[in-house]
């Protein structure tokens, strides 16, 4: 007995060994197999955006040379100077009005969302578990849809833009910064999110805390969250992402340019007549620079929430 | 002490899931029931909402812009999402090997994920430009006539899942890769000392424990198909003739251009209800998934 399952386990590692060399000394393959194909992918896949690029830094009149060349003569850098300057684009107004969005509703998501993840993951109470259900079964309202009757909800907040105390007569929170932010700060999976993180760090650290004479405020504050940066931190990333890239909520709740968003106001740019596409392009290009940064300076958190389905 | 320990907790309590859970009830679950009332209404946002009763929901089934709407949409939901998903599956495949530069090729996938959909869909527009596009640029050195893709009712829609499936397919490959990179590898080197190639080995080992990564993809996908919007604003406005006008669409310019608020709604809702339903669905699939834990 003892001898048949030596022999099959030799028999195995054997196999194994001849798989991994055999595998390690293929470099054709990898080159057919992955280099190649990835690079025409990658080529094909990133083109869009370089075209982008490439059409930003063009005169108006080389955007549309026909047949298109990737490099045309002048290259106008000037372009990302202009769309500052340019009334009609008021790109850096944009530019503070979306950051200031995406800042704030970040924090504030991460600040609100932890305060019930910490409730729900580190205390027992009666009708805990019926309250963590009822969460996460608000995950399942869409979007899009909703943004309806939101819209009529932040027409009528109370004492707001010339309301009443019953939410009448004037516009409420519509066209302001509290309306375009408030209303997306707190969702069923973010508290769910952090809950789950909040859950694996271990129980004694608290009572450890609480033996040292730690208030339960402190025990968040000084333990809870900076035990959890990481899981803080890419939640913050995806609401900063999606608050930046956002365009519906605010094409429907903001109407003034004080408060309009760069998505917001290139999509309105690109839908009139007499467009100059290379500075439209050059504003696209802004727009997207710093998502790009931050995808690539914090990919690691961002790989992490897609797979614990903070993304969708 | 035990006793200020007590009201702490009670108080953090209190406070901590009051006012997140508020905030949840007042914005996300009220709007619910504002939607449902508000269907039953005729309001234009300037006069008080009048009850109709049903009224709005029979127009609907007599309305063949709002089937036209749902047309397009389970039209783009049943092409992009089964062809994403295809394709993300085998970007994963691709990269999900330890070689140097895998993970370059792998960001470089993920890069329109992160780009904003209004900024892309501003190149695209002049990608599909008939006269002096891009696509049809390409497409005429194999001798393909030029295409009116975001102008002619047929190619339209198509186009624009062109679009929405390029700037995606990163994000799906993220989860099938992390699935993939959970499977023993000894399951495959078991395989292939059992004389399976590398197609047996997928179809019969890979595929099967993907299951779970698989359900959350298609689901996801659908509830994100059945919601589109920015691209079809930004690129066609619904056009030409209507033939990328889509749900979200449809209910965006009847409450927002025409004021016809309460039939937006019933719109709202109709949708509202396929969505709630498509998630329970997956809730259903998942909680019966448990060869694979």
């Amino acid at each position: 007995m003892g001898q048949t399952v030596t022999t099959i386990v030799d028999v195995a590692q054997g196999a194994t060994k001849v798989y991994r060399k055999s595998r390690r000394h293929n470099v054709l393959g990898n080159l057919f197999g992955f280099y190649i194909p990835a690079t025409i992918i990658a080529v094909v896949m990133a083109f869009p955006l370089l075209w982008m690029l490439a059409l930003s830094l063009r005169t108006e009149a080389d955007v549309f040379i026909f047949p298109p060349r990737l490099v045309t003569l002048p290259v106008m850098w000037e372009n990302f100077i202009e769309i500052w300057r340019d009334p009609r684009m008021q790109i850096g107004l944009e530019f503070w009005n979306t950051f200031v969005y995406a800042t704030v509703r970040s924090v504030l998501q991460v600040l609100l969302s932890s305060m019930a993840a910490f409730v729900l993951a580190r205390y027992e109470f009666r009708g805990r578990n019926t309250i963590f259900i009822l969460v996460l079964a608000t995950t399942m309202i869409p979007h899009e849809v909703m943004l309806l009757p939101l819209y009529i909800l932040i027409k009528h907040v109370p004492l707001a833009g010339g309301n009443d105390l019953y939410g009448a007569g004037g516009t409420g929170w519509l066209d302001t910064f509290p309306g375009l932010i408030l209303p997306g700060v707190v969702s069923g999976y973010s508290i769910f999110f952090l809950r789950q993180f909040f859950l694996t760090l271990p129980k004694e650290i608290d009572e450890a805390a609480r033996l040292d004479g730690a208030s339960e405020f402190g025990i968040y504050w000084r333990i809870a969250l900076p035990l959890s940066i990481p899981a803080l931190t890419t939640l913050g990333v995806f609401s900063f992402q999606f608050a930046w890239s956002d365009f519906m909520w605010p094409l429907i709740i903001t109407s003034s340019d004080h408060i309009k968003t760069l998505q917001l106001g290139l999509a309105l740019l690109s839908t009139i007549d007499g467009t100059q596409w290379s500075l439209l392009l050059a504003g696209a290009v802004v727009s997207s620079l710093p998502l790009i940064a931050i995808f690539v300076l914090l990919q690691r958190f961002i790989v992490t929430g897609i797979n614990l389905g903070v993304g969708k | 002490m035990a006793s200020t320990i007590k009201r702490q907790q009670l108080q953090i309590r209190l406070i901590f899931l009051g006012i997140p859970l508020a905030w949840l009830v007042v914005f996300v679950v009220s709007p619910i029931f504002l939607i449902f009332y508000l269907s039953f209404t005729d309001y234009n946002i300037l006069s008080p909402a009048q009850m109709i009763g049903t009224l709005n929901y029979e127009d609907l089934w007599f309305d063949s812009l709002f089937w036209k709407a749902t047309w397009n949409t389970f039209f783009y939901t049943v092409v992009s999402v089964p062809l994403g998903i295809v394709f993300s599956l085998l970007l994963a495949v691709l990269v999900n090997r330890r070689l140097p530069g895998a993970a370059l090729y792998r960001s470089i996938f993920y890069i329109p994920v992160v780009t904003p959909l209004v900024a892309v869909s501003v190149v695209w527009i002049l990608i599909y430009q008939t006269s002096n596009g891009l696509a049809n640029y390409v497409l005429s050195w194999i001798n393909v006539p030029p295409q009116q893709w975001l102008t002619s009712s047929t190619l339209a829609m198509p186009s624009i899942i062109v679009m929405s499936i390029w700037k995606g397919l990163g994000f799906n490959m993220v989860i099938f890769l992390a699935a993939l990179q959970a499977i023993p590898r000894e399951l495959h080197e078991a395989a292939w000392v059992d004389g399976a190639g590398r197609f047996r080995s997928f179809f019969s080992i890979t595929l099967p424990l993907l299951r779970p990564a698989m359900i959350y993809v298609v689901v996801t996908s659908i509830i994100s198909s059945f919601q589109v919007f920015t691209q079809v604003f930004v690129m066609t406005e619904g056009g030409p003739n209507n033939a990328t006008v889509t749900l979200v669409h449809l209910i965006y310019r009847t409450a927002f251009l025409n004021l016809d608020m309460g039939y937006a709604s019933a719109m709202a809702m109709l949708l509202f209800v396929l969505l709630v339903a498509t998630s329970l669905t997956s809730f259903w699939l998942m909680s019966r998934n448990n060869y694979y834990a």
